[in-house]
């Protein structure tokens, strides 16, 4: 048993009385179950359903929506330099200037990620469902990989035009795109899906070179510092992906959140790792079928230069 | 009505042997006891779980009773694809995860991670320390690895049957706990001189 197995067993331990429930009260749930299922008001203590929010959220929602600005405004950005990126690619450079700036009013005029409209996206009282407070205001406590720089070009762009501290509300999880039920919605039905589906494809290809490039057998310690830094600037991307239109699609936001996990931990891999922690980060990669995933959503063709 | 039904309904001893199925299409034909059978069968572990996630007592008892509600509204939905007790689990923890995000229950405990003094001592009077540490660590744990967690480590849950509660594969629950663990080390890693001693 290797130590952290050991320590992990204490923890398991140690947690055990953590949350421990008492005694279940059967009769008295049962009661209140049977009340409710013929019609009578059950005896909730506290409203966690679908009832209307508590004043509480109100303020919390409130506090957040200048957040739900900034990442409007980066997700605006991210629109733009991808935009200009593609007609500077695919035209002449005479014609580019002139057809970004319609293809960027177009987009403007059909998307819905702009910071006023975020801030009213609003799927209505009741069904409003704020991030935990540990997740939207990261207090101190919060042990979570942050990266501060990245190599992307999509995080590059956004953080360089996002306001300070934008970068860490991007980065983090909010569920502003679920409706009511928490499903979310296909990314065919947004505005703007073809310049999100193309920052998506180049970077899942970049991811698959990562990938690729960690399961060589033959690499040294330099190399994994390369990949480190790679990793890093690959996962702030990912979770800006996952926080625009393009992660309301179901199976690729499910892609997208297990390449997260996994760049997490070839970020979080020292140099001097032993084998096996390695084999672990391989593992994850074969169990999630992640390669697999990945190389099923790039479509077949040239992705370079995009 | 088969005779091994019309035995499981009229002989309590034989109430245990009514298979899944039976149960289930019972409850379905609107049978009471049946359906007591099958609270009876579940309420304890999806109350635990509920706990587990919500810490307040008044929150696991409205969680539980809402998923049985729903689980009872719902039964005709139910295909047998999974357990019985692994729909119900899903039904717990969806519920559990929606209105904990909903509810502002206050997290903040007296031990904040960065507040914890000099622990190197071998003293085991710091335990009581350690179990406040744990439990802000705990709390601290994003949402997908602190289910995860608690659904593995504390409750007993496989990978599968959390894959199947969570909505993921069990490679991304095995990945989510082995983030988690790590986290968790990370965190209490004033404590590690004395474990591993």
């Amino acid at each position: 048993m290797t130590e952290d197995e050991r320590i992990d067993e204490m923890i398991r331990n140690a947690a055990q009385d953590y949350n421990r429930a008492p005694a279940v009260p059967r009769d008295e749930m049962w009661t209140a179950i049977q009340a409710a299922r013929t019609g009578a008001t059950p005896k909730l203590h506290v409203i966690a359903g679908n009832a209307a929010a508590p004043r509480t959220a109100d303020r919390g929602r409130s506090f957040f929506a200048p957040r739900y600005v900034w990442l409007g405004a980066a997700a605006a950005v991210l629109l733009v330099a991808t935009g200009i990126g593609i007609g500077r690619l695919t035209m002449p450079v005479q014609q580019a200037a002139i057809n970004t700036g319609n293809n960027l009013q177009a987009s403007d005029s059909n998307s819905s990620v702009t910071p006023q409209r975020v801030a009213d996206d609003n799927p209505g009282p009741g069904t409003y469902d704020p991030p935990p407070p540990s997740v939207a205001q990261t207090p101190a406590g919060e042990i979570d990989v942050e990266p501060e720089t990245s190599r992307g070009g999509i995080g590059r762009v956004l953080r360089g035009a996002a306001p300070s501290g934008a970068s860490r509300v991007a980065s983090s999880r909010l569920p502003s795109r679920r409706n009511a039920a928490g499903i979310r919605g296909s990314v065919d039905e947004a505005p703007g899906n073809d310049t999100y589906q193309v920052a998506t494809i180049r970077h899942l290809a970049d991811a698959e070179a990562l990938l690729t490039s960690f399961s060589l057998e033959k690499r040294d310690q330099k190399m994994d510092a390369q990949l480190a830094g790679w990793a890093k600037g690959l996962l702030s991307n990912t979770r800006l992906l996952l926080d625009s239109p393009a992660g309301e699609d179901a199976r690729r936001a499910r892609l997208l959140e297990d390449l997260e996990l996994v760049l997490a931990q070839i970020v979080q891999l020292s140099p001097a790792a032993a084998a096996s922690e390695r084999e672990l980060i391989q593992g994850s990669i074969q169990n999630g079928q992640v390669m697999t995933r990945l190389r099923t959503a790039i479509p077949a063709g040239p992705t370079r230069g995009l | 009505m088969s005779e091994g039904a019309m035995m499981a309904l009229t002989i309590p001893e034989t109430r245990g042997w009514m298979s899944e199925r039976q149960l289930v299409e019972r409850v379905v034909a609107g049978d009471p006891v049946a359906q007591r059978e099958m609270y009876d069968s579940h309420v304890d572990r999806v109350y635990r779980l509920t706990y587990r996630l919500a810490g307040d007592e008044e929150l696991a008892r409205d969680f539980t009773q809402l998923t049985f509600i729903r689980a009872f509204e719902r039964i005709r939905d139910f295909r047998h694809e999974s357990s019985l007790a692994t729909w119900l689990h899903t039904i717990g923890v969806s519920i559990s995860l929606n209105g904990l995000r909903k509810v502002k229950t206050a997290r903040t405990r007296e031990a904040p991670i960065e507040a914890a003094s000099a622990i190197g001592s071998m003293d085991r009077h710091a335990e009581p320390d350690l179990k406040v540490r744990l439990r802000n660590a705990i709390d601290s744990l994003s949402e997908k690895y602190r289910t995860v967690f608690l659904m593995h480590d504390v409750e007993g849950f496989t990978h599968e049957e959390i894959g199947a509660a969570l909505g993921i594969p069990a490679g991304t629950s095995k990945t989510r706990l082995f983030q988690g663990r790590a986290k968790l080390r990370e965190a209490l890693a004033d404590f590690r001189g004395e474990w591993v001693s």
